[in-house]
């Protein structure tokens, strides 16, 4: 195992950002946009995206502060928009935990993207080395430099923002593109058998879909996503299989 | 307007709430305490699944009565899956599939 140099590192992370750069500041500006039409300075965008750093509840947020909400509202609708959030961290718990001072950070600003490019990047990946420090700065990387595109967009956005000559329309496509390719990837090695839990997740999301309606899909979906999961690992079947490959 | 400091007090619990969410599975987890060999289970497999939903969440709007932006998407999403799948190179498919979706919506 070959360590790293931090140039190596630093570049990887750098590279593997990039997918994420061009919505980051375009959603970013958008933001920006919408704060200033409110009243509010750059200053704002500039603190709003350093100290909250997430991406829908900041639209929200706009509303929140331009109607000056109660506290209890706030809260209310920070925790509902956000709970997603809560199913992203499992996946890390114990990756992050060796991270020392950077584990704050990690559990921060664990957005959607920066879940799903972290998800991407595991440790065959990185270099081709299977070094997993050089994994984990690399991680940390990409999640302060997702941030650092976040907080330019939306502070360009607010200085900036109505003056630019050209329509962005539709540049918003490639954080869609961004989940489909990490989904191929997730499930592009067959043997892992992870396709059958991305199937899960994709008609399990299309019944919730349907059921609740496009605003309030997400969170039964997860939750029945996780509980399905639950009980294929649960069932005698998958314990056969399990015992079966020891 | 909404005066300086309850602007700042409402930024201040969207952030504190917003790290909450994030924080769950590591302030039941984070410490000593080992997690349940089946949530670890759990854990392993949602990527791959909430990626799927992710997908999902992200066309969710979309209907025929929009027909520009339906197709133009299900045609971007065609060619980034195919030339995902014979190039895989992240940048490419991401890069290209954004560009036909963004030329779509304009002429259709």
């Amino acid at each position: 195992m070959v360590k790293k140099t931090k140039t190596q590192i630093f570049r990887f992370a750098f590279l593997k950002s990039i997918p994420v750069m061009l919505g980051y500041i375009f959603l970013g500006t958008a933001f920006g946009i919408l704060l200033s039409q409110a009243g509010y300075s750059f200053l704002w965008a500039f603190l709003i995206s350093l100290i909250v750093y997430a991406g829908s509840m900041q639209f929200v947020l706009v509303s929140l502060l331009s109607s000056a909400a109660s506290p209890l509202t706030v809260i209310m609708m920070t925790l509902f928009i956000n709970s997603r959030h809560i199913f992203y961290g499992l996946s890390f718990v114990s990756e992050f935990k060796k991270m020392k001072w950077r584990y704050p950070y990690m559990v921060f600003s664990l957005t959607d993207e920066t879940y799903s490019v972290l998800c991407g990047c595991n440790e065959d990946t990185v270099f081709n080395t299977g070094n997993a420090d050089d994994r984990r700065s690399v991680w940390f990387f990409i999640s302060l430099f997702h941030q650092c595109y976040w907080i330019f967009g939306s502070v360009c956005g607010a200085l900036i923002g109505q003056l630019l000559p050209f329509d962005f329309t539709g540049i918003d496509f490639s954080m869609t593109a961004l989940f489909v390719v990490i989904l191929i990837e997730q499930v592009y090695d067959l043997k892992t058998g992870k396709f059958k839990y991305a199937c899960i997740g994709f008609f399990t999301a299309l019944v919730c879909l349907f059921i609740f309606g496009a605003d309030r899909f997400l969170l039964p979906a997860l939750i029945l996503t996780v509980f399905i999961i639950a009980l294929c690992e649960q069932s005698p079947k998958s314990k056969y299989h399990q015992n079966r490959s020891k | 307007m909404t005066s300086t400091t309850q602007s700042l007090i409402i930024i201040l619990i969207a952030g504190l709430c917003t790290l909450l969410t994030r924080a769950v599975p590591f302030l039941i987890w984070g410490g000593k305490r080992p997690m349940p060999p089946l949530i670890k289970n759990i854990a392993d497999k949602l990527p791959a699944a909430i990626m799927a939903i992710l997908v999902i969440y992200c066309l969710k709007d979309l209907s025929p009565a929009h027909p520009s932006a339906f197709f133009a998407s299900f045609a971007a999403l065609a060619v980034v899956v195919i030339l995902h799948l014979w190039k895989r190179n992240m940048l490419l498919s991401i890069a290209v599939g954004t560009i036909v979706y963004m030329v779509l919506i304009r002429w259709m």
